[in-house]
């Protein structure tokens, strides 16, 4: 601190405490609002945060509370848990295969699992095609059947033994039930068919066109003469919920735009010096003395910016999202959806091309650009299948919220994904 | 000073206490706001902002860390300068265009200015500047501090007020070498 500043300073120090209150700013005046400020409720950016931070967190627990109990369910089906207890137990007793005679539909009645299920399992077998099975399961709510036809790959055995002694049993070997009768997809599945976990949590890399906008609300010439180029955005996401045409898809997205300032022949006036100028003369015609009138004046000057700078804006993003598929064709389809995400680790960094010496000198610590913040984001793509690519013409728009706990005035990027695309599923 | 009575009546939550804290803190406030806002209206709700925190976390003023001025004066500075960014009036890259020129009279050693020569020649400068100067010259605050405050760097902080210092200096004295930094 130099002897100037310690002299202002000083001032402020001796003054400040002699200083009057001005009128309408007494006690009685300021208490009414003092006591509404203390009982104003919370600000209106915490609800956002909380109900994305609720939501997310419901989404995330009903999808592990589904994969559990889907999981747990696979080996507790009870034809199957019965079926290859009963093909061990036979094989060790006297296992008789047959696949070449003929046989004619034959009914179970003796497991127990199955009775109590009422579901009828039959056999079709026939000289020259494979053993066909088949079963008739009753619905509950309709009464009617619906059978499910497979082919074994390999033999069925039919047998019957001494301790189920009053009729046959149709034994199937253990490669049937692995590999053709998956009671998940069979039985499993007719008694839970509302949602269904995604298999292996379906993976998809995705990529596309990314168009953005954003004004830095500090500085208006600034913003005249500012344009974001194309970027690109490319994330990694996970179908974990599917419910007929409906996904829940979460995932990571990374994203990356350009900012330009371009400034080209930019002129404007900057105060540089005060001059002492003489404004008038009079002279007396008495005396002849001369008197001077003489002010001081600002002077300016006109400058001239030529230069560019540009600024690259990365940021990462965890994102949830619902989408809505309508199969138009074999090949073409049409989803709609919404979603949110979290986009952490925005980052800046600014570069200057020119002679100017004033840089943006933007980075990291200097940002000009949220943080962090939050989006919500909805939408439409229209998807052409090639193998396992799909094509995508995109129109998907993402809005960032109010909420941060930075200064208002960084930018809050636009993003609109808008143009090609392209998904691999796996 | 503040008594430590009227204090320990605030915690406690009474309406007099808050009365009597107000009634002696109020100028003081008033003086340290006014210094970054210069609307009335402004300069009122801010105030109001300012001692409705006061009362409500005045329970976690350590009288160990520093003065009850020194903390009130914390609070009334971050509640101007949050006013100021929710008005968006904070720039500290003010394009030049938007400069005001102001001229001052005759005094031309600093060891005659008064206080309202000082605040005549604040009027004129950019907002940037200003906060930095006032944050760092009057009401005492480090770069580091500034730079956590305006969510700027230090040395961004050191060259605003590098700037903010030249500017006054070209106003106060006319002194002709000095020159008006490129602001933008």
């Amino acid at each position: 601190m130099d002897s100037f500043d310690k002299k202002i300073s000083n001032l402020y120090d001796a003054d400040q405490l002699s200083e009057q209150l001005p009128e309408g700013f007494g006690w009685e005046e300021m208490n009414g609002g003092i006591y509404e400020k203390m009982e104003k409720p919370k600000k209106k950016r915490k609800v956002f945060f909380w109900l994305f931070f609720i939501g997310s967190n419901l989404g995330l627990l009903a999808a592990l509370l589904f994969f559990f109990s889907v999981k747990s369910k696979k080996p507790a089906g009870p034809v199957a848990t019965t079926r290859t207890a009963t093909v061990e137990k036979l094989e060790k007793l006297n296992p008789i295969i047959s696949d070449q005679t003929p046989i004619e539909k034959i009914i179970v009645p003796t497991e127990k699992t199955l009775s109590n299920n009422k579901k009828n399992i039959s056999t079709f077998k026939n000289k020259n095609t494979p053993t066909a099975i088949s079963m008739v399961i009753p619905a509950k709510a309709t009464n009617s059947t619906k059978t499910i036809a497979f082919l074994p790959v390999t033999k069925a055995v039919i047998t019957s033994t001494k301790k189920a002694a009053a009729a046959p049993v149709i034994v199937f070997s253990k490669d049937i039930f692995k590999e053709q009768l998956d009671p998940d997809e069979t039985l499993g599945n007719a008694q839970n068919n509302k949602v269904e976990f995604a298999k292996n949590l379906t993976p998809h890399i995705y990529g596309g066109t990314l168009f953005t906008s954003g004004k830095y609300t500090q500085n208006q010439l600034r913003n005249q003469h500012s344009k974001w180029l194309p970027g690109y955005y490319t994330g990694l996401e996970f179908t974990v919920l599917a419910y007929k045409n409906w996904q829940l898809n979460l995932g990571y997205e990374h994203k990356f735009a350009i900012q330009l300032f371009d400034f080209q022949n930019i002129t404007d006036t900057i105060a540089n010096g005060v001059a002492e100028v003489l404004t008038s003369i009079t002279t007396n015609s008495l005396n002849g003395s001369v008197s001077e009138i003489r002010e001081e004046i600002a002077t300016q000057a006109v400058r001239t910016r030529n230069y560019l700078n540009y600024n690259t804006f990365r940021s990462h993003a965890l994102r949830m999202t619902i989408l809505r598929n309508f199969e138009l064709s074999e090949k073409l389809s049409l989803s709609a959806g919404f979603g949110g995400s979290y986009n952490f680790l925005n980052r800046t960094q600014g570069r200057t091309i020119g002679q100017d010496e004033n840089k943006l000198d933007y980075g990291q610590e200097n940002q000009i650009y949220r943080k962090h913040n939050f989006g919500l984001e909805g939408g439409l793509s229209l998807a052409y299948q090639i193998g396992a690519f799909s094509l995508r013409g995109n129109f998907w728009i993402e809005k960032s919220l109010e909420y941060s706990m930075e200064p208002t005035e960084n930018i809050r990027p636009v993003f609109y994904k808008i143009g090609l695309g392209i998904t691999r599923s796996f | 000073m503040v008594e430590e009575r009227i204090i320990s009546l605030c915690r406690k939550g009474k309406q007099e206490g808050q009365r009597q804290l107000y009634q002696a803190c109020a100028p003081y406030v008033y003086a340290t706001i006014k210094r970054y806002i210069w609307q009335t209206e402004d300069i009122k709700d801010t105030m109001q902002e300012a001692f409705a925190n006061v009362f409500k976390h005045i329970k976690t003023f350590d009288a160990t860390k520093g003065t009850f001025n020194s903390w009130i004066r914390k609070i009334a500075v971050n509640q101007a300068l949050m006013l100021i960014r929710k008005n968006k009036q904070f720039s500290h890259l003010v394009p030049l265009d938007e400069v005001k020129t102001n001229t001052l009279g005759s005094d031309d050693k600093y060891e005659n200015l008064s206080k309202a020569d000082i605040e005549k020649i604040l009027e004129s400068v950019p907002d940037g500047y200003r906060i930095v100067f006032t944050l760092y010259v009057i009401d005492g605050y480090d770069h580091k501090e500034i730079a956590k405050l305006l969510n700027i760097k230090a040395e961004t902080s050191r060259s605003q007020l590098a700037r903010a210092k030249k500017w006054i200096y070209l106003h106060l004295f006319n002194n002709e070498k000095s020159k008006a930094y490129g602001l933008f």
